[in-house]
């Protein structure tokens, strides 16, 4: 296990070399690589799977402009801090654009409109799709900020310091902004009866 | 982290002692507290299964592949134009240098001072004068060139203010005395009636290099736009 990632490390890398020589083919591998987790990213952040599928592909063609600016290190942390960009940018011009507000966007029946990749395999505990969009409606109540620390940290399991470097901000502030956005997450799904009801807190 | 008998935990202390964030202490006295408080052992609960929830989202499959097309790759019309307005601006701005320094040393020698001293014909002074000969006229048709008139003007400002002149006969260098330095060239009268405000020709290149700097600059931000 240790021998493949250190391998499929290597490969990336070499990638990442020809890549930034210009050879478009080897940015090709390196998307089709990546191109679930930042779609994936993208359509949690925004919940919507046409609005995902554009920041996706702004994300990858803004990479692909600007790796002659990448200068070593985690080039997932690299494409995910342009990721993150790409829905900041989306969701300004979703706030130009209100006319299809967020609530009716989520009040499509079925709630989660895009299908469970059949690639990721089996999920450990089932989710009904009615709670996963329980969920998904939760997570589009969020502030932006406080979304995507919970998507980056939670949904798709980033370390803090990743997060802290797609959300250029410092390890502290991720961590203020997932405590918070947990926290309101778990009042909305007890409001939705999704989690037993609210603590008695003081 | 120390609570008292009706002090709670903090949704950050219960979020970083999730994440196993905490330091060893904290870690062993909130799990203390835990035990004891039953309103922050169910807050911890919630907390928790909140995150566990969220980790079973399923991961959706992308609708569509995000390759680049090869052809889509190809560099923007920016960034195949900015190379050459690039190097349009260095180009106008040494040619606006050049002028400059020839003008300046027009001016410089308005007075007559007919003859020069030449450093390649100096140097050639010990030798026989068929070599000084043959020494001085490669910088001689350079001038007439006006192609690299800046190597000349630091040693014959003279001949610099011929280049702007009308076009002069070559000027033939004569057969040096082994000790005398060599007489390049006579100065031009029309080159020295100069204006000490740009010429035409300076202004045009300034104006050229600036442009194509300021359009090399418009570019490279429409071709790179940077990240974030």
């Amino acid at each position: 296990m240790v021998t493949f990632v250190a391998q499929s490390d290597a490969v990336e890398q070499a990638w990442v070399s020809a890549a930034c020589g210009g050879d478009v083919h080897a940015f090709n591998a390196l998307v089709e690589h990546y191109q679930t987790l930042v779609y994936n990213l993208a359509y949690r952040t925004l919940s919507d799977p046409d609005d995902a599928a554009d920041a996706t592909q702004e994300a990858f063609f803004s990479a692909y402009r600007s790796i002659g600016s990448f200068r070593g290190g985690s080039f997932k942390s690299w494409l995910l801090r342009i990721a993150v960009n790409a829905c900041y940018d989306l969701l300004r011009k979703r706030q130009r654009r209100p006319t299809d507000s967020l609530d009716a966007l989520l009040a499509q029946p079925g709630g989660e409109p895009a299908l469970p990749d059949p690639a990721a395999g089996p999920e450990p505990i089932a989710l009904t799709a009615e709670t996963a969009a329980v969920i998904q409606a939760g997570l589009a109540r969020l502030p932006p900020d406080m979304r995507l620390a919970v998507v980056l940290c939670d949904v798709q399991s980033s370390s803090y310091e990743e997060a802290a470097q797609a959300l250029d901000v410092p390890i502290g502030t991720v961590k203020s902004r997932l405590s918070r956005g947990r926290a309101q997450l778990r009042e909305y799904l007890q409001r939705q009866g999704e989690l037993p009801g609210r603590a008695q807190r003081p | 982290m120390t609570l008292g008998p009706g002090e709670h935990c903090t949704t950050h202390e219960l979020s970083d002692y999730l994440d196993g964030r905490l330091g060893p202490a904290s870690e062993e006295r909130l799990r203390a507290h835990l035990s004891a408080c039953e309103v922050c052992d169910q807050s911890y609960a919630s907390l928790a299964a909140t995150v566990a929830l969220l980790r079973q989202l399923p991961q959706v499959a992308p609708p569509r592949d995000f390759r680049i097309a090869p052809r889509a790759a190809r560099p923007s019309r920016a960034a195949r134009w900015y190379p050459w307005t690039r190097a349009a601006s260095a180009v106008a701005a040494v040619l606006f240098l050049v002028l400059s320094a020839v003008d300046l040393g027009g001016l410089a020698t308005r007075a007559p001072a007919p003859t020069l001293n030449v450093a390649v014909t100096a140097a050639a002074t010990q030798e026989s004068a068929a070599v000084a000969q043959k020494s001085v006229a490669p910088p001689a048709q350079v001038v007439a060139s006006g192609a690299a008139a800046t190597d000349a003007c630091d040693q014959t400002t003279h001949v610099c203010a011929q280049a702007v002149g009308t076009p002069a006969p070559l000027p033939t260098p004569a057969p040096a005395p082994p000790t005398q330095p060599t007489v390049v060239a006579r100065g031009s009268p029309a080159a020295a009636a100069s204006s000490p405000w740009l010429r035409p020709w300076e202004a045009l290149a300034l104006a050229l290099a600036l442009a194509c700097a300021a359009a090399s600059w418009a570019l490279a931000r429409q071709a790179h736009p940077h990240p974030g």
